[in-house]
């Protein structure tokens, strides 16, 4: 008798199936990000004794001030170099926008294609097909993120060990929840609008936002409000890399994540299922 | 016997868009009710309710005596479902799409999956989107049938099928209507529901316009006759009979086409009075019952489907 067990175990959930899905592209985002993190790591002994460099560079202030960039010692520290490639830079825009396509795809994305409706067939509540899209999208950032750590870990020696146990674990879990935050939202606005290209232009357009803001403010004294409204603020303003864990920063993005997830389930279950 | 689907009074607007307006229809254990009208009438809405999607403007809507927006997940585990646009992972094989939707509905056993895919002749081992449009149709009817549910509900189902497959599809519904189980399918391919159903109901705009048995329904068909005679005879003689609808003189000269609505004796009886030379006559089936109720709304709707 054929069973369900002739059923491969990834296959047997949302949650799995999910994670399943990405089995293609995952590869990509993360050997992308990996790639930019190695490269950067090994920039770093050539970049760490010019002082000349750093001189020019300080003629440069306020441009770098857009950057994140403190200081223009800071560019060539090994926290100061890692952050403005990975962290305050094309890094965590890579992050939020893989968050942004997993959030979109899960609800408005799976709607768009019409595959909802025999989803929503099953005797499965809506609250749970959220759920288990979302704790997809978590352990696959936890998954990026991971392996992003495991890069710093071993390429400390090359940065003179200058990085810190806790700075990397920090930088991770900051990353992981910027990208929490970014992929709860497309979540949620997909669970109340169900359509696929808003739910996208929403979430890209606060993702390119938020980080033209969170930059702009440090030189323009009169927008230093709009940092606040941006995930890369709470992330990056304690930097976490060089100081390790600030846990009243990171908090408001694990809270504003969860109360979008919870924007999400109730937007998802209580409306019409149009495809 | 006990009723499978209970729908009370049933209203259901998009916005201000119509879905469906006052809705009353009851379907019974064992029998194949067939649910028909032109597209946009809203079948497909009232089927999306029936299946929690949709949520009532006003209303009620029992399945199995539970309420279909409380105990969804209850009425999910007994039903099977096929949409009218099926849509799946363009990217997985049958096998893995049924062996997913197997899982999630915690059915164990898949021989049943198996016994109709090779029913259906359908190779369960390419992708998705590889299929022809005949082929993932199959994978949606193996999809809703595979757990052996106690009401299927169908949304055009054979509208893809080959003619082969099609007969092959009615044979499964009669054996699930043997079975003891429900089915309530929607068409607007009506040679099909006459085939199938047992009993039909016949939505217009948004509205029940009647409920009905087939057979009822046969009976009070219009039926096109044309009749042959030895000698041209003329249309006057039968303007007169009640049961005559329609009367004209066909292209040979010798022969007029009836449209007879209900019994055939007036008319038979009017024609004895000539020579005969041939009788020829398109079995009253719903398309003829269909022109009746269409009549003043041939091109159709324009509310949501």
């Amino acid at each position: 008798m054929p069973t369900i067990a002739t059923v491969i175990p990834v296959l047997r959930s949302i949650f799995g199936k999910t994670i399943w899905e990405r089995r293609r592209s995952m590869p990509w985002w993360i050997g992308g990000l990996a790639f930019l993190l190695i490269v950067t790591i090994l920039s770093y002994p050539s970049f760490k004794d010019t002082q000349g460099l750093e001189d020019l560079f300080k003629n440069m202030q306020p441009m770098l001030a857009m950057f994140g960039v403190e200081s223009a010692a800071d560019l060539f520290s090994p926290v100061g170099l890692i952050n403005a490639r990975m962290y305050e830079s094309i890094g965590i825009l890579v992050i939020g926008a893989f968050a942004i396509s997993m959030g979109t795809a899960a609800l408005a994305g799976e709607e768009d294609r019409g595959t909802m409706e025999l989803l929503l067939m099953q005797p499965i509540s809506r609250r749970s097909i959220v759920l288990q899209k979302h704790a997809a999208l978590t352990v696959l950032l936890i998954g990026i993120n991971a392996f992003l750590a495991i890069v710093l870990f071993v390429g400390n020696p090359v940065l003179d060990g200058l990085l810190s146990v806790q700075g990397i674990l920090a930088a991770n879990v900051g990353a992981t929840l910027v990208g929490f935050l970014f992929g709860s939202l497309a979540l949620a606005i997909g669970g109340v609008t169900g359509k696929r290209g808003m739910t996208n232009g929403i979430s890209a357009g606060y993702l390119a936002a938020a980080f033209f803001f969170n930059g702009i403010a440090n030189i323009v004294e009169g927008l230093k409000w709009t940092q606040k409204l941006t995930p890369f603020h709470w992330f990056s303003r304690a930097d976490p890399l060089a100081n390790g864990f600030p846990m009243g920063d990171f908090a408001v993005l694990l809270v504003v994540g969860l109360v979008l997830v919870g924007v999400g389930l109730w937007g998802f279950d209580r409306r019409d299922v149009v495809v | 016997m006990p009723a499978v689907i209970e729908i009370k009074n049933l209203t259901k607007f998009y916005g201000t868009v119509r879905g469906v307006e006052d809705v009353d229809l009851t379907v019974y254990q064992g029998e194949i009710f067939g649910f028909l009208g032109p597209n946009g009438a809203g079948k497909s809405t009232t089927l999306r309710v029936l299946v929690d999607m949709l949520r009532p403007t006003s209303g009620s809507v029992t399945v199995f005596g539970l309420d279909s927006r409380v105990d969804s997940i209850a009425i999910h585990r007994r039903i099977g479902y096929l949409p009218g646009e099926l849509a799946m992972y363009d990217r997985m094989t049958a096998r893995q799409m049924l062996g997913f939707f197997a899982s999630i509905r915690g059915l164990e056993d898949l021989s049943e999956m198996h016994k109709l895919a090779e029913r259906f002749d359908l190779d369960l081992d390419r992708p998705f989107r590889s299929y022809s449009s005949g082929n993932r149709q199959k994978v949606g009817l193996v999809q809703a049938f595979m757990a052996t549910p106690e009401l299927v509900i169908l949304d055009e189902p054979s509208s893809a099928l080959d003619p082969l497959m099609q007969q092959e599809f009615y044979a499964l519904l009669d054996e699930v209507k043997e079975a003891g189980r429900t089915v309530f399918l929607s068409s607007h391919v009506l040679p099909e529901v006459e085939r199938v159903a047992d009993r039909v109901a016949i939505i217009r705009r948004g509205r029940l316009v009647a409920t009905e048995h087939v057979a009822d329904l046969k009976a009070r068909a219009r039926r096109s006759l044309d009749v042959t005679f030895e000698e041209a005879v003329p249309v006057e003689q039968f303007a007169g009979l009640s049961s005559v609808a329609e009367v004209h003189p066909l292209p040979d000269g010798r022969s007029l086409g009836f449209v007879v609505v209900g019994t055939m004796d007036e008319l038979v009886k009017a024609l004895a009075q000539h020579r005969v030379r041939n009788v020829s006559s398109s079995n009253g089936n719903l398309e003829d019952v269909f022109l009746e109720f269409y009549a003043d709304d041939s091109d159709g709707d324009t509310g949501v489907a």
